[in-house]
């Protein structure tokens, strides 16, 4: 069900978000030709197998985007806090980096309606961690590094445009981090983005 | 009036047998392997459509069949810009001795149907790869993949839930450099892979014994290696050096123990090969070189025996002649297989072939060339084996292109350099290997092929390729075994035997499209159908019957593209595997499956991935999404399973002139 969601899902934001102008509408004649920077702050808002060990804190959100021949990739960091919510259950640090393609439209002169699919790689750093714990786990795998893991996600925004340079954004993501016990979680986050020209020559670089 | 006349009588010749044919082989350049998504050596053959490749350990190839192959699997040679490379040990191939990665290749050759080439004979087909070439001046580039599995614990690791780490991927990098001037070339390259061994149902079974008392958690193969060639063009000469050393720490699988011994292997080569033109019409070719394959098993508890050290000297002498409507090459062929026996007394055994061989070929037509491949090869008293291989290239109309082709090849047991002909005919391990059979192979095997195949070119975009092919196996030798389980712990053989004078029949149906738009999307949808006629069911049941393969490849402009291809094949079944069906194995991870099923199902991959140049293409970024469905599956029963993977990578290269 959950795989059948995700390709729907691609199908519909390939065809062009639901707008019917579909991905050649989004075709760039001059990719990198700007950067977007955008900041954000994102909670975790469902529930799950995962949430009942650890409770979600807000976390926070930042990229860069570039046109691209089709639609908008971005590059993304994002950190989140999960607290254990039992004694044994250790605290977790989430470092989470995404490459993420992105399709958009016009819905007004200045609101934007966008989605698309990520891949993304997840690093868990754990806290408050047991003698006991450390020295089970470190004879089970030889050692205690971060964990790290991949995954993909989807995500749509709404974006409102204030000036020629400065927008604001909302959005909701769903990704799927492919452990042993998928890990399934939802934000829905609000920041601001900045648009500027790449340099010429950076601009040729990048092509 | 020609044409009415030749066309019926090849039908009449060949369409008695059932069987038709296509021209054999499948050239991939540099660009169609990028636009393909392939990583490792190993990742070619699945776009020929007609191989099949799995392997224990997700690393090195235990099973290859182009359908040609059968049960004497590995007798299929590879060469390095025309020089043979010896890499089989104890029944095992690993393509990754190889010591050169994907980017420093510039094209592959994947021989599908029985050739004659630089007088080797590819009765089962062979691998060819040439290096780049490159443009005056200085070079130098290098390339770098890493990847990462799903499946991993993550941050379940410290809660009952906690399973086997999967994740690590490589890195796979390399790394070369290269000088050329008017008349000479020399170049530098340096190949590094890591392949961890995570998966419990392989890392599950080797830990208990495998190194002894040595605590040792995360089990993985290492290699190394290193490559050198140098050429000088001459205004009549052009002749080249090369020389190749890999080293690899190595779990090596071989069907006689049913598990991996540790092991440290060593290969290296060097050779000399070159042409001189005499006329313009003659011209004499030469190459000599040497092989040599060690491998020194790690201390394991069981004290397996893997121990191997072989030498191996070729040497080619050919003369070729252009004439109108044709040219021909006679040449002599000389191979000189050495072992060393370190088990009994250190004898060191030896063989050595002689085989004389000509290549005709033949423009009877403007639409009719004929290629004539015949071979006799001798070693010491057995009676000669014939090789003789008939190909006609017809092109009836200016959008159809057929092949027809019939061979018959005998082979003798010494030109497949097996260990059991090594353990058979010259004694090889003495007591301790020999007991594992009572039988000899003493007759030469014997291969019949025909076929044929229809091209049709509907405009310069779109072509459609269909082929049938009979193969006909005769007093071949195949290896028959089981595997146990011992303490729920670790698998072994339980019984094995070598049995020769094995005769099987197989057909094979492979349809090709391929097709390209107005310059962005190229792609290629391909089927294969392969069923065993006659013969024993055990040794083909491992081919699946279905395999489809689909690429479609999107390039906007030169410095991007987007790959995606889907491979489906149908389930498999593995006899040797019965007896451990439903056994499970004790790992220390209480949700993980580690049961051993000899069936597996049907599978289905999507993978995906794109390149990306900046900088003037100096400077390369990749990605490789593989098995996006995430299905869990096997290759091999006792492999490891697949899951979604993602690999990224980056190359570089710069020159100056």
């Amino acid at each position: 069900m959950g795989r059948m969601f995700f390709i729907g899902m691609l199908l519909f934001v390939l065809t062009g978000t639901g707008s019917g102008s579909g991905l050649y509408a989004q075709a760039h004649s001059d990719p990198f030709r700007s950067i977007e920077v955008a900041f954000s702050v994102q909670s975790n808002i469902n529930e799950n197998r995962f949430h009942e060990q650890w409770r979600s804190s807000p976390g926070i959100n930042g990229g860069v985007g570039f046109p691209f021949y089709f639609g908008t990739v971005e590059l993304n960091m994002g950190y989140g806090f999960f607290e254990g919510k039992t004694v044994g259950i250790p605290d977790i640090d989430r470092l989470q980096i995404s490459l993420r393609w992105i399709n958009k439209t016009n819905l007004f002169s200045r609101l934007k309606v966008g989605g698309g699919p990520s891949l993304l790689g997840s690093v868990f750093f754990f806290k408050n961690v047991s003698e006991e714990q450390q020295t089970r786990v470190r004879n089970l795998y030889g050692g205690t590094s971060p964990e790290t893991e991949i995954g993909v996600g989807l995500q749509a925004d709404l974006t409102y445009k204030l000036s020629s340079s400065w927008s604001v954004r909302a959005h909701v993501s769903r990704s799927v981090i492919f452990t042993s016990t998928k890990m399934k979680l939802t934000y829905v986050g609000v920041g601001m983005v900045k648009r500027m020209n790449l340099p010429g020559w950076l601009s040729e670089v990048l092509r | 009036m020609k044409k009415a006349v030749i066309l019926p009588i090849l039908f009449i010749l060949f369409g008695h047998t059932g069987s038709l044919a296509q021209p054999g082989r499948t050239v991939l350049t540099r660009g169609e392997l990028e636009r393909a998504g392939v990583l490792t050596l190993n990742d070619i053959f699945e776009l020929t459509g007609q191989w099949t490749v799995s392997s224990v350990d997700g690393f090195t190839l235990q099973y290859s069949s182009n359908g040609l192959a059968g049960p004497g699997r590995l007798h299929w040679p590879v060469f390095l810009n025309d020089i043979p490379l010896n890499i089989n040990v104890w029944g095992t191939r690993s393509l990754n001795k190889i010591p050169v990665d994907i980017s420093q290749i510039d094209s592959v050759i994947v021989v599908s149907e029985p050739r004659l080439v630089e007088g080797y004979s590819m009765e089962k087909g062979g691998l060819f790869i040439y290096t780049r070439p490159h443009g005056e001046g200085l070079e130098a580039g290098g390339q770098l993949w890493t990847g990462n599995r799903s499946g991993d614990p993550g941050p379940f690791v410290y809660t009952d839930r906690a399973t086997p780490n999967l994740e690590r991927l490589g890195p796979i990098a390399s790394a070369s450099m290269s000088y050329s001037a008017e008349r000479i070339s020399v170049y530098g390259g340096v190949k590094r892979n890591l392949h961890y061994v995570s998966d419990p149902i392989q890392s599950g079974r080797i830990l208990p014994f495998a190194f002894g008392d040595e605590i040792f958690r995360h089990p993985k193969i290492e290699l190394g290696s290193f490559y050198l060639r140098g050429t000088h063009k001459g205004k009549y000469t052009y002749n080249e050096l090369q020389a190749g050393l890999t080293d690899m720490d190595d779990m090596l699988y071989t069907e006689l123990y049913g598990t991996e011994i540790p092991a440290d292997t060593r290969w290296s080569f060097i050779s000399l090969n070159g042409r001189m033109t005499a006329t313009p019409e003659t011209s004499f070719r030469y190459r000599v070189s040497r092989n040599r394959n060690e491998v020194i098993e790690r201390a394991n508890k069981e004290n397996r025996l893997l121990r191997w050290d072989q030498k191996v000297i070729t040497g080619q002498f050919s003369m070729q002649n252009s004439f109108q409507g044709g040219k021909n090459e006679v040449g002599i062929a000389y191979n000189r297989y050495a072992l060393k026996d370190r088990i009994e007394n250190g004898e060191t055994l030896a063989t050595e072939l002689f085989s004389l061989f000509n290549h005709l070929h033949l423009d009877v037509t403007d639409w009719l060339t004929s290629y004539t491949d015949l071979m006799v090869v001798k070693e010491g008293e057995r009676r000669p084996a014939f090789k003789s291989l008939l190909n006609f290239f017809i092109k009836p109309a200016e959008a159809h292109r057929l092949t027809v082709g019939l061979s018959y090849s005998e082979r003798l047991p010494a030109e497949d350099n097996s260990l059991w002909f090594w353990v058979l005919d010259k004694g090889f391990g003495g007591d301790t290997l020999v007991r594992y059979t009572d039988s000899g192979i003493h007759n030469s095997i014997r291969l019949l092929r025909s076929h044929i195949s229809w091209r049709i070119l509907f405009n310069d975009r779109i072509s459609l390729k269909s082929k049938i092919g009979l193969s006909r196996y005769l007093d071949e030798y195949g290896l028959f075994y089981t595997l146990v389980t011992r303490d729920q712990r670790y698998i072994e053989t339980g019984s094995f035997s070598l049995e020769t004078n094995l005769d099987a029949t197989e057909l094979m149906i492979p349809l090709e499209l391929v097709f390209k738009t107005t310059g962005t999307i190229d792609g290629s949808v391909k089927y294969t159908w392969t069923r065993l006629l006659a013969g024993t069911e055990d040794l083909l049941q491992r081919t699946p019957e279905h395999r489809f393969h689909t690429r479609l490849n999107w390039k906007p402009v030169n410095s991007f593209n987007l790959w995606t291809k889907i491979h489906i094949r149908s389930g498999t079944e593995w006899s040797s595997v019965r007896t451990l069906d439903g056994q499970t194995l004790e790992t220390n991870y209480s949700t993980t499956d580690v049961t051993y099923r000899s069936k597996l199902p049907s599978t289905i991959r999507w993978d995906a991935g794109f390149n990306k140049k900046v900088w003037n293409e100096r400077v390369a970024f990749k990605l490789q999404v593989l098995n996006l469905l995430n299905e869990k599956y096997r290759e091999h029963p006792l492999g490891p399973r697949y899951s979604f993977t993602i690999f990224l990578g980056m190359e570089v290269g710069f020159s100056r002139q």
